[in-house]
């Protein structure tokens, strides 16, 4: 009895909820059937391209060797944790990403603190400091390549001029590895900060400024203002800038790729250059679209935590 | 390589426009932010000393500054967007060859698709276009029409083309291109054009390497259409002044950079591309390991990075740019190399054909006292003296619905009067695969170009060379020579023998083939 009992329960849990996903469809089916057309379009334009993706990165298969190809299950995975270019990849990416990131909002709150202030001729401020981030990046970071180069870049030539560089011994920017890896984060720095400046200026423009007036009557002076009125009413926004800007920075394949083409000796090589020669120049599309999926499970994980952010921003509000 | 430069220029136009465009809507963003603060209070006045502002005022004030923002802004992008276009018109040269009109196909005609890339100058490729008109004016039932592609991305685009069963009849590429498509089985075998080739006297014509490097395989998967040639070119006054007779030898060519480098003149013994992930880096590489005896494979198609005459070229190189190089190496291309040597900041300069016209146009005092070195001869002796010269092929597609009419265009395309037309367009830049067209004019405007010319067609091969069994691999390293084993040695972060062995074990995948 207690047999048959056990049995039936689940049964009928399960009839009647069919029942109600049966009531569900038919009274939103209107709905569902508008949104079909959008769903099959993303489903042809992202998830097949992103499931044959993945199904990929499972394969040993190279272009120019389709007799060789087969499922190799995680072994293009288990190559690339045990590679020591790939190690070293994943470390220049989180350096570069460490620096930029940081110094962009460093400069980007600086700016933004600066240019909401009351001061004469703001809005040209405004919008020169934008113009890095109009320019197109390839042009941008292939104007940067010619200013660093040692010999005849305008700041080499300039440090000369006003007696800083011995011109017989000029600064290496690209050729060594640490000053490559400075010259990559100033110019990735130089690129972002305007959009951390705008994000800082809209959070800055949305303080009531009853609240400065309020702590300046009690006699807070300006870093204290600024410490425990501005920062934390900032501080939400600037989190998701910094995510997102994490992410950017991490996929930005075309600031190594022209400044320095990943060198010297790898140096600035980040893993999403390495995943570009191995999937386009070595036609190996398999261990390219591992490394591709390694780069999308650590951006997942950053994108979770920006998601997740945005959803505690909205609930507060 | 020039063509390099011209297509990541085209890029450049063309992603700017789009770039600009689609970033431009973030513009909008601080003029909003500018609406937040209407009604806010000024100091000096009301309740607690603020006064508020007029509502009505204080709104018409931003609107005013509103519009005067975006006037600003309007300003900035605009130059912005207008800089690289004032600067692109300068630097262009007004084409000398312009495209006549093109024709119109008949109603019956067979119609085929040529893609080739951007090979350099408008002028060269007006010149391609007339060719491909001439075609069309001359063969009614046929019409082809061409497309130029982008360096950038023209492998994704082929392959895309081939993934969805629409690649064109014919097409240029890489000088590993026709392996590449034949290892996929999209390059249709054209030995039977080889055969009446050979029957009309074309191949004795044909420069040795320009046709035996595409018998592969028990196939023909293309022919070479022009060479892409390298070579040493020196100041003539600089190496007389240090009383040193022209270099002909790896010892010589050490002896004279070392007496020329002078870096308290700024003078740099040679200039040598260094920068990693560039093609042009492994270039200077590959003429010292032709030249001494070795190569990227052996004679069974195994990789053989890893040996002694290999080695040997790399510590020659290593040596050289220790002792006689600007700083600056391991982050140069031929862009810096061309740059250092039209400054007279070099004595020797490794680089390639195009260097000719344009030091002739940019630095005419110099040009005046250059000189190319003759093939240099190192370990591997006379025998292997040789010059890097890259054989560019034309190839059919497998998938062509008309193959036959494709055949009939790539014979036209191929003949030496067709080609000469081509190579005239933009003298350096395309060198000669029949020998008879040494002797064209465009090789006798210069003691330069008469030199090269007469160097490709005797000396010139390239990495395929000496025997293409390890075709498919060479032409799918990519720039792993630059990124593993150059580049690294150079800057000293690995030695030479460490860095050949880690290549030979990172690379010998590529070179799989379906016997083994």
């Amino acid at each position: 009895m207690q047999h048959a009992t056990t049995l039936s329960q689940p049964s009928a849990s399960a009839e009647s909820s069919r029942a109600r996903l049966r009531a569900h469809f038919s009274k939103y089916a209107l709905p569902y059937l508008l949104i079909l057309p959008s769903l099959l379009f993303l489903a042809a334009i992202e998830f097949y391209p992103l499931g044959v993706g993945i199904s990929e990165a499972f394969k040993y298969h190279n272009r120019v060797q389709p007799w060789a190809t087969r499922f190799v299950g995680f072994g293009n995975f288990i190559q690339a944790l045990q590679s020591h270019d790939v190690r070293q990849a994943l470390r220049t990416s989180f350096v570069m990403v460490t620096g930029i990131v940081g110094f962009s909002y460093l400069l980007g709150l600086l700016a933004g603190l600066l240019l909401n202030q009351k001061v004469r001729g703001r809005s040209i401020y405004r919008a020169l400091i934008l113009v890095p981030w109009i320019a197109p990046p390839i042009m941008a970071y292939i104007s940067w390549q010619w200013m660093l180069n040692d010999q005849l870049g305008t700041i080499n030539r300039t440090l000369m001029a006003i007696g800083l560089v011995d011109p017989f011994d000029p600064i290496i920017w690209l050729a060594d590895p640490a000053l490559a890896m400075l010259s990559v984060i100033v110019v990735g720095t130089w690129f972002r900060f305007p959009f951390m400046m705008i994000t800082v200026l809209a959070a800055l423009s949305a303080i009531p400024d009853e609240l400065h007036e309020a702590a300046a009557l009690d006699g807070a002076t300006a870093m204290q203002r600024f410490r425990d009125v501005t920062f934390p009413l900032i501080l939400p926004v600037s989190i998701i800038a910094i995510l997102l800007q994490a992410i950017w920075t991490f996929n930005d394949f075309a600031l190594t790729f022209v400044l320095t083409g990943g060198g010297p000796a790898n140096a600035t090589t980040p893993l999403i250059l390495m995943a570009y020669r191995e999937a386009f120049q070595r036609f190996n599309i398999g261990y390219g679209t591992a490394l591709a999926v390694i780069s999308l499970v650590l951006m997942l994980a950053l994108g979770s935590v920006y998601l997740r952010l945005q959803a505690r921003q909205e609930a507060d509000s | 390589m020039t063509q390099k430069f011209a297509s990541r220029r085209h890029a450049l136009d063309h992603g700017f426009l789009t770039g600009t465009l689609t970033q431009t809507w973030i513009l909008a963003l601080p003029c909003k932010r500018l609406h937040g603060n209407a009604g806010r209070m000024e100091p000096g006045r009301g309740r607690t000393g603020f006064r508020p502002i007029d509502k009505e005022v204080a709104v018409t004030n931003l609107k005013v500054r509103h519009s005067q923002l975006q006037r600003l802004i309007a300003l900035v992008a605009v130059l912005a967007l207008l800089f690289p276009v004032i600067g692109r018109a300068q630097e262009e040269e007004e084409p000398q060859v312009t495209p006549e009109p093109t024709v119109a196909p008949a109603e019956d005609a067979v119609q085929l698709q040529y893609w080739d890339m951007q090979w350099g100058s408008p002028t060269f490729m007006a010149a391609l276009q007339n060719n491909v008109t001439e075609f069309n004016r001359t063969h009614p039932d046929i019409h082809v029409t061409f497309t130029q592609l982008s360096w950038a991305d023209y492998m994704q685009k082929i392959l895309s083309a081939i993934q969805s069963g629409n690649p064109p009849d014919i097409s240029g590429g890489d000088s590993g291109i026709a392996f590449n498509m034949a290892a996929q089985g999209q390059a249709l075998d054209i030995s039977d054009l080889y055969a009446e080739w050979e029957a009309d006297g074309t191949l004795e014509d044909m420069t040795d390497w320009a046709h035996e490097k595409w018998d592969w395989n028990g196939m023909r998967p293309g022919v070479t259409w022009q060479f892409d040639s390298r070579a040493f070119f020196y100041r003539k006054d600089l190496l007389e002044q240090a009383g040193l007779e022209v270099p002909t030898t790896w010892d010589e060519l050490m002896a004279a950079a070392q007496a020329l480098h002078n870096p308290e003149e700024g003078i740099a013994g040679i200039a040598i591309p260094g920068k990693q992930g560039s093609y042009d880096t492994d270039q200077f590489w590959m003429t010292l390991v032709l030249q001494a005896g070795g190569g990227i494979a052996d004679a069974e198609g195994n990789l053989a990075i890893d040996s002694p005459a290999n080695l040997e070229a790399l510590q020659f190189e290593k040596a050289l740019v220790d002792c006689c190089t600007a700083r600056g190496t391991p982050s140069w291309t031929f862009t810096e190399v061309l740059r250092a040597y039209e400054q007279g900041q070099a004595a020797i300069a490794f680089g390639g054909g195009w260097f000719i016209a344009d030091i002739q146009q940019n630095a005419p005092e110099i040009f005046e006292n250059t000189g190319i070195l003759p093939v240099l001869v190192g370990p591997g002796g006379e025998e292997a003296a040789h010059i890097v010269s890259f054989a560019n092929p034309w190839m059919i597609y497998n998938q062509t619905e008309h193959p036959e009419e494709a055949k009939v265009f790539l014979r036209w395309m191929m003949e030496p009067e067709n080609l000469r037309k081509l190579y005239e367009a933009e003298p350096g830049a395309k060198w000669p695969v029949y020998e008879s067209l040494v002797d064209a004019p465009v090789y006798q405007e210069n003691e330069l170009l008469t030199e090269l010319a007469r160097q490709t067609v005797e000396n010139g091969v390239d990495y395929w060379y000496p025997n293409n069994a390890a075709a498919v691999g060479i032409g799918s390293m990519g720039t792993s020579l630059t990124d593993l084993i150059v580049n690294p040695v150079i800057t000293g972060n690995r030695a030479p023998e460490d860095a050949l062995r880690d290549a030979q074990a990172q690379l010998e995948p590529l070179f799989q083939r379906p016997e083994s």
